[in-house]
């Protein structure tokens, strides 16, 4: 057993390209302490697997990182400590109700996605902050192309949803500010 | 698919990723501990992975403690047991295991898939699925003064889940065992003891933890049919084509807010009959009860690491998992053959309330 030489190479050069997009990946993911380690966890079984990848690199890695960012988490006990993280974070609510990007600016998006079920954060983040296209993303799901767009499709509505509640609350906060004040 | 990318992409902008400015570090500049991971990796070429089931392990590379869920071991030729002296095993014993005479691994599970599929559906009174397992995982510290050390903490974790998600966990820890006591200053320095005492905790709708994982729910509802089922499995199941405990996962998933209906079952263990390198035995457990234990093996360099899921003969339910090391016992400094996780379910059933047990 033992790679070549060329494939050391290889890696080594994929590793060098990929790493940083990885740990962004994981920083998504993962509380600020445990993703050095899980950086490293990825890129040991990547080498692993390195004679048996298929499919372009990097989302080769985020299909390996989503698992042992999974798995980091249950080790945890906790199905998300990022969540009980971010709730101890300042009340948002005040001021003046906005579009939908001014209520994630302002809240921190990652609070809004952390009321959607993993699976569709997951779906999300793919396509806009891990900067995979559809396609990519659905090989770093390891699901097919048409699953994917119904998962997409589904998440993309829960998440509005979730703006459009939030964007509500807002208002009646407002509202009742003014009542007070009045 | 085009809109919801182009949607989302609008509202989830490079301004508002929580992992910040993505000029920090951009290009093939590598951070110190990058660049530490990267020798390691160099240094300890070819890796080979010992994955216990459930994954609690802690094994430090060169780079620094890894504390994700899934053990690594970084084997090198020139390594032999017994570095820092006589190892000492100190785990529940392996489980002797008395393979199925007269038939092959596929007729037998077929035989056990046709019994179960027979089954009457359990009916679901109550609110809440209970159930309540005893669990053993030894955590491993690789870079420690004194070599390798080791801990263990036995665990009995009772569950309470209701359809919607909610529902009680609580979690009873036993007093850790130490292989070596020598390392217990050490294991106890490098976390590997971190539950103590009993944890009690109430969840909300959808927020009762998912330890075999939250991706099941996205394949969900499972096929009663076995080709589609080994195609749903395959979606979340990653652990090498270690398919028993994607059926494993599965099942536990199915089952944790009711009873899994029989066919759902027979047809997990049609999959596993499907499979090569599937071997079947009876067994007794570590609390008396008779078993179906269904395996697979993963051998390297003379250690060999077997993953076994334990069934109820009599209903097909999983009832426990065994990883167990034999051969080689590589950096791990127990004593082989050694298990190196168990658990097994002593008990479930239906309730009305989280304070009810059956």
């Amino acid at each position: 057993m033992g790679e070549s030489a060329d494939d050391w190479s290889r890696f080594e050069a994929e590793y060098r390209d990929s790493y940083q997009a990885v740990s962004r990946y994981l920083r998504r993911r993962l509380p600020p302490d445990l993703v050095d380690d899980a950086v490293s966890e990825v890129f040991t079984i990547a080498l692993e697997r390195w004679s048996t990848r298929q499919g372009a690199a990097l989302p080769w890695l985020y299909g390996i990182a989503r698992r042992v960012a999974a798995n980091a988490r249950r080790s945890l006990g906790r199905a998300d400590r990022l969540a009980g993280r971010l709730r101890d974070e300042e009340d948002p609510l005040g001021g003046e109700p906005g579009a939908d990007t001014e209520v994630l600016d302002r809240m921190g998006a990652a609070r809004v996605l952390e009321r959607l079920p993993e699976r569709d954060r997951e779906v999300l983040m793919l396509v806009s902050w891990d900067g995979l296209d559809p396609q990519e993303a659905a090989q770093a799901l390891g699901c097919g192309k048409a699953t994917f767009a119904v998962r997409l499709h589904r998440a993309r509505r829960r998440l509005e949803r979730e703006l459009a509640r939030e964007i509500t609350a807002v208002a009646d906060q407002g509202s009742m500010t003014e009542r007070t004040a009045t | 698919m085009k809109r919801d990318t182009e949607r989302v992409r609008a509202l989830l902008t490079a301004a508002n990723d929580p992992a910040g400015d993505p000029g920090e570090g951009t290009g093939s500049l590598l951070t110190p501990h990058a660049q530490r991971t990267l020798q390691a990796l160099r240094e300890a070429r070819p890796p080979r992975r010992v994955r216990p089931r459930p994954a609690r392990r802690q094994v430090l590379l060169g780079a620094g403690l890894v504390t994700v869920g899934v053990a690594v071991v970084a084997v090198r030729g020139d390594l032999v047991q017994g570095d820092a002296g006589a190892p000492v095993a100190y785990t529940p014993p392996v489980l002797s295991l008395h393979p199925v005479e007269g038939k092959s691994a596929y007729a037998y599970l077929q035989a056990f898939a046709r019994r179960v599929e027979r089954l009457e559906p359990e009916p679901a009174h109550g609110t809440y699925q209970y159930s309540k397992t005893w669990g053993w995982w030894l955590h491993t510290a690789g870079d420690v003064p004194g070599g390798v050390a080791n801990a263990a903490v036995p665990t009995v974790t009772e569950s309470w889940v209701a359809e919607d998600g909610s529902g009680r966990q609580r979690s009873a820890y036993g007093e850790p065992l130490y292989p070596n006591p020598e390392q217990r200053k050490d294991a106890q320095d490098a976390g590997l003891v971190a539950d103590a005492g009993v944890k009690d905790r109430n969840f909300g709708p959808g927020e009762f933890p998912a330890p075999e994982g939250d991706d099941w729910g996205g394949v969900a509802p499972f096929s009663t049919d076995p080709r589609v089922l080994a195609r749903q499995l395959t979606e979340v199941n990653w652990e090498g084509g270690m398919i028993v405990y994607g059926v494993y996962d599965m099942l536990t998933y199915a089952g944790r807010t009711g009873p899994v209906d029989p066919r759902l079952r027979a047809a997990a263990l049609r999959v596993l009959a499907d499979r090569t390198g599937v071997t079947v035995a009876t067994t007794t457990t570590w609390n008396g009860r008779s078993a179906i234990a269904v395996s697979q093996s993963e051998t390297y360099d003379g250690s060999r690491q077997r993953e076994t899921v334990l069934f109820d003969p009599e209903t097909g339910y999983p009832v426990g998992t065994e990883s167990a090391l034999f051969g080689h016992a590589r950096r791990l400094n127990v004593s082989v053959p050694a298990t190196l996780t168990v658990t097994e379910t002593l008990g479930r059933g239906r309730v009305s309330t989280t304070r009810e047990r059956p």
